[in-house]
């Protein structure tokens, strides 16, 4: 009885309070972009994705929050409009393939590089260590210490380690991204 | 961009700033960089053209003839395959336009109009027209709640079309009026619309159109061909470009309203400044302060242009357009061929300073006409975009690194300079880096003005850097110019080179400059360089040229340096730099060597010698300096002379002998010296005056010691000055002293003559003295100097009489004022009291009144106070009278 009442609270409150955020999702190419946003917008899994060229749109709405989602390619030719795309956003998502250990560095480099500019100044990001069901990926603190999150003070930031296929960690991702929906709005 | 077509026939990066349109000589620099967008845009241009373009600062909407609307990235990489080719139309899209967020974009072909969400489908509408369509805009806050998702389209009139509550749209007409509606842009409520008569501005707040801005062409110019562009450059300005006319407008609100103004509009659109430029305008675009215009040029046929070489070179791609360039090169002009070009103008009042202007060489720009070519423009990253059919072409202010790199291949060095010190985000040049290149310029100019001007920019460009200046030191040696650069070595800290390369630069001087190496010398420290090699060095050079002077004072100094006092003092006596060897005693103390070389230093420079020895007074006595020189009077006299200007009583005992070099030298010092002095032997100095005679002196002398009369007789013997003669009488005036000159003077005529004209009543007699001329004596002027002396003694005696008359008018006075003082009243007030008995003096029974006694110094006593003696009382019986008066006055009182 209860749960009747309180879901016909949260479809009034989603008439009256809807709230919007737009955020952008960027990352090494194939660390898992593309379908992060499958999972969170149809829940579907899919093994075999083509990469994005340029970018992606996608409006995701969970209860009452509509995320709007730049998905921009990754290969090193998108980089440099990585910028543009993040500017004025929510929040950041920085996809990281956790079991690419070759990859890690050069994903270092391009947050930072990304982080450094100041137009981009204060904007929460959030990074993913993605592909945690295969057997050497890195956990959390490993993460955290690879990336070398610790250095940056300026802004707010949270790091999550999960796994798409699997669909674990999925839920506090969310519930991360709707937390932030109004802060840091353009 | 790497695949760009290569049927380019024009590299952007490689065309030179402007072809073409401007034919001065001056090159200006392009501001803009302009790169071909290619990626998927070329897959698009393969089977399609451009219609239309639309630009958000996330993506590129592309609308072609053939219908479609293309999204694109900016770098023209196509996106999802969702959105990379919509099919929204059949025919040619007319019109894209792009709300704020980016959500939405609204296209229209001639009879449809769509809006279509790139993320959602819930706004998707179509809206189908029986009247062509040629532009659209949407509300720029599309995706705001409660504005009705609202779009205006332009045909022959401004139709707005909103939902309303039911989800169906609604359409209002908002404005209906003469000919086509060529463009239409929206800002926050402001709906800016062109049609070919001008611009009108609606307001939606209020509903109502508050400015029509006529269109200022020439009648002449086709308003299809020469249409009005406008741009917003923020909310409340916009600029429109009409063939080749721009104004700037500002919408502002309505300053005052009158009573009748009420049906006016609150704001109103006001033109601060417009000008016009020489070329028809095709698009127009804010940038900072200033204003991007996009024009054409008649374009210059040249080598590089593509029926030449580059063509051939390139037949695999065999393009529509290709081939109709081609043809149409080879048909003789039928169309003037034109390209765009990007120039970039700074309003100021009526005129207007192009910045730059960059040329474009679009694919097929041959075969296009002037308004086939379009600029679109993101205002926030300073981003323009020119397309035409088959080609789209991004422009961005070039970074300041960009430029420099520009500046730097055309030589425009100072204005590079001036860049890379202000510049912003400057990574790839440094202002070392332009210097050096600015430098080696210049010394390639071979100039002696250039080799000057890079001497002087040395200390700016290389700062503190010594590898820099080893470097440049090197190059300028290697163009044998070091001179230009010595004066900036830096010589002081913080930085300095090894002495190695000082020495270098001093050696190459020492080749081919003297006056050059002294002046190092002088300027340098000598911790700089090792001195003991620079002196071998010189001593090598100077062999070759013993006579250089200037080697030599460079020797000198670099003996001082070494602390070779002596070495140096010598070379400077040799080549008689007295002054040189004083500073140089004085600087190091070398007193043993002063007295050394006394003699010579003395016959160099006997005043700075003295000084220096007086200055040294403490440890060279001034006895042990005569000593020295007792051989040598001349030098001897003009030391002693310093020492008595600096103070007489330092040398004393040698006045006597001073007193003979005086007379030998300069005899005219004597005088005021024996006038000053008090150590010398009078007799010795009169007896060298004498020898010398001179006459002044010994009169001097003779009179100081008390001899006038001899002195008298000296004058009037030797020199023969009667003047002189009267003159020392006078000083003296001593009687007889006036009897020897008068005794003197009789026989001879021309001395009485002097004698009476001049001393008159000086002398004690005149009558006995002219009593005492000889008869029969002709003396000139007599009879005048007997009126002068009479003229003189009447003025004597009539002064004396005066004189009395003062005193006896003085004595008068005198004595009338002693009177009117004793007889002055005394006030008796009523407290007055005896000075001895201190009881009041007036009382009011007069039985009981004494006499009272009251002197002149207003003392009173009571008679009997006062003891006073006879003599005493007959002075008082006067008072008396006064005692009687003061009882009368107390009577007085008491009736009343």
């Amino acid at each position: 009885m209860l749960a009747v009442i309180n879901r016909v609270l949260d479809w009034l409150k989603s008439l009256f309070w809807k709230e919007e955020m737009e955020l952008t999702l960027v990352g090494l190419q194939n660390s898992g972009k593309t379908t992060f946003v499958n999972v969170i917008a149809s829940n579907s899994f899919l093994e075999d994705m083509i990469p994005t060229v340029g970018f992606n749109m996608r409006k995701v709405t969970k209860g009452n929050v509509t995320i709007k989602i730049w998905d921009i390619g990754g290969q090193p030719r998108f980089r440099s409009m990585w910028e543009r795309y993040c500017r004025g956003v929510n929040a950041i998502v920085y996809m990281v393939d956790a079991a690419d250990h070759e990859k890690i560095e050069g994903s270092r480099n391009e947050l930072h590089n990304l982080l450094d500019k100041p137009q981009l100044a204060g904007i929460p990001v959030l990074v993913l260590g993605n592909k945690k069901d295969l057997p050497d990926a890195l956990d959390v603190n490993e993460l955290i210490e690879q990336m070398n999150l610790a250095v940056i003070q300026d802004r707010e930031i949270c790091c999550y380690s999960i796994s798409c296929k699997e669909k674990s960690n999925i839920d506090i991702t969310l519930q991360w991204l709707i937390n932030h929906s109004k802060s840091g709005s353009r | 961009m790497s695949d760009i077509d290569p049927t380019d026939d024009w590299d952007p990066e490689r065309s030179p700033g402007n072809i073409g349109g401007d034919e001065q000589s001056i090159e200006s620099e392009p501001r803009l960089k302009i790169e071909r967008i290619g990626n998927h845009v070329n897959n698009i241009l393969q089977k399609d053209s451009i219609s239309c373009v639309a630009v958000h600062w996330k993506y590129i909407a592309i609308g072609t003839r053939l219908g479609k609307v293309h999204i694109v990235d900016l770098q023209g990489n196509c996106v999802h395959e969702r959105l990379s080719q919509l099919s929204l139309h059949t025919t040619a899209v007319n019109c894209i336009s792009i709300e704020n967020k980016g959500e939405y974009i609204v296209s229209c072909s001639v009879s449809k109009a769509a809006i279509f969400g790139l993320c959602s489908n819930d706004c998707n509408n179509v809206f189908n027209f029986d009247r062509p369509v040629h532009c659209v805009a949407i509300d720029p806050n599309f995706c705001r709640p409660g504005t009705n998702r609202r779009i205006v389209t332009g045909d022959e009139r401004v139709v707005l079309h909103e939902k309303t509550f039911l989800s169906r749209y609604k359409s209002t007409l908002l404005y209906e009026g003469y000919g086509q509606i060529r463009s239409v842009k929206w800002r926050c409520n402001l709906i800016a619309f062109a049609s070919d008569n001008g611009i009108r501005i609606y307001d939606m707040d209020e509903r109502v159109v508050i400015c029509f801005i006529a269109r200022e062409a020439e009648p002449s110019l086709n308003s299809e061909f020469h249409q009005s562009y406008l741009c917003w450059k923020n909310d409340n300005e916009f600029i429109i470009g009409c063939a080749n006319s721009i104004k700037l407008c500002q919408v502002a609100r309505r300053s005052f309203r009158s009573a009748d103004a009420d049906k006016l509009p609150t704001k109103q659109v006001i033109i601060p400044s417009m000008c016009t430029i020489k070329s028809s305008i095709y698009g127009i675009a804010p940038l900072e302060n200033a204003i991007v215009v996009l024009t054409t040029t008649p374009a210059i046929s040249s080598p590089e242009t593509p029926s030449s070489p580059v063509t051939p070179s390139s037949q695999e791609a065999q393009e529509v357009h290709e081939v109709q360039e081609v043809a149409s090169s080879e048909e003789p002009e039928k169309i003037k061929v034109h390209h765009p070009s990007l120039i970039i103008i700074e309003p100021t009042q009526d005129e207007c300073d192009v910045i730059s202007n960059d040329a474009l060489f679009p694919r097929g720009y041959k075969s296009y006409k002037s308004n086939d070519y379009s600029l679109e423009y993101l205002l926030e990253d300073g981003i323009y975009f020119v397309f035409c059919p088959k080609d789209l072409i991004i422009a961005k202010p070039k970074e300041d690194d960009e430029r420099i790199s520009w500046l730097i291949d055309h030589h425009f060095f100072d204005q590079a300079l001036n860049l890379v010190k202000k510049g912003k985000n400057i990574r790839l040049h440094s202002i070392l880096s332009v210097g050096k290149a600015y430098i080696s310029y210049l010394l390639n100019q071979k100039t002696d003005e250039a080799f000057k001007k890079a001497g002087e920019l040395c200390p700016s460009i290389l700062g503190n850097s010594v590898e820099a200046w080893k470097d440049q030191i090197r190059q300028f040696t290697e163009c044998g110019n070091l001179a230009a650069l010595a004066p900036f070595l830096p010589i002081e800290d913080p930085i300095t080179l090894d002495a190695y390369t000082y020495e270098t630069v001093l050696r190459d001087f020492l080749e081919k400059d003297a006056s050059g190496f002294l002046h190092l010398i002088e300027t340098w420290p000598s911790s700089k360089y090792n001195v003991q090699r620079m002196t071998r060095g010189l001593l090598q050079a100077y062999g070759k040229d013993p006579g250089n002077k200037k080697l030599s004072q460079a020797l000198a100094l670099l003996y001082i340096y070494d602390g070779k006092h002596e070495q140096a003092v010598s070379i400077y006596l040799e080549i008689g730099e007295g002054d040189k060897v004083f500073e140089l005693i004085r600087d190091y103390q070398l007193n043993q060597l002063l007295l050394e070389k006394l003699e010579d230093l003395m016959v160099v420079n006997p005043s700075g010698t003295s000084k220096l020895l007086l200055e040294q007074r403490e440890t060279i006595p001034v006895d042990f300096v005569v000593e020295k020189l007792k051989n040598r009077h001349d030098l001897l006299w003009s030391y002693l002379d310093k020492v008595v200007q600096q103070d007489g009583d330092l040398c004393a005992v040698h006045h006597d002998l001073l007193i003979s070099l005086y007379a030998q030298f300069t005899s005219d010092r004597l005088l005021p010296f024996l006038q000053s002095s008090n150590h010398f032997s009078l007799e010795k100095a009169l007896k060298v005056c004498e020898k010398y005679n001179l006459i002044p002196e010994t009169v001097y002398l003779l009179s100081r010691m008390g001899n006038s009369k001899e002195a008298l007789h000296y004058i009037i013997n030797k020199m023969s000055n009667i003047n002189y003669a009267i003159e020392f009488c006078l000083k003296h005036s001593d009687n007889d002293l006036w009897e020897d000159l008068i005794t003197y003077s009789l026989d001879k005529p021309e001395f009485v003559a002097v004698l009476l004209s001049t001393v008159g009543t000086h002398i004690p007699d005149p009558v006995a003295f002219i009593s005492r001329i000889p008869n029969q004596m002709e003396i000139q002027g007599l009879k005048d100097a007997l009126l002068k002396i009479l003229r003189d003694y009447r003025l004597h005696i009539a002064e004396e009489e005066t004189r009395k008359q003062v005193l006896v008018t003085d004595c008068y006075k005198l004595l009338e004022k002693l009177n009117s003082l004793q007889k002055r009243g005394i006030l008796m007030s009523d407290e007055k009291t005896c000075n001895r008995c201190s009881t009041r003096v007036l009382k009011r029974d007069l039985s009981r009144a004494s006499n009272l006694i009251i002197f002149n110094c207003q003392h009173i006593f009571h008679e009997e106070c006062l003891p006073i003696s006879e003599d005493v009382r007959i002075s008082i019986t006067l008072i008396n009278n006064l005692i009687f008066t003061s009882s009368i006055r107390f009577k007085h009182e008491r009736l009343d």
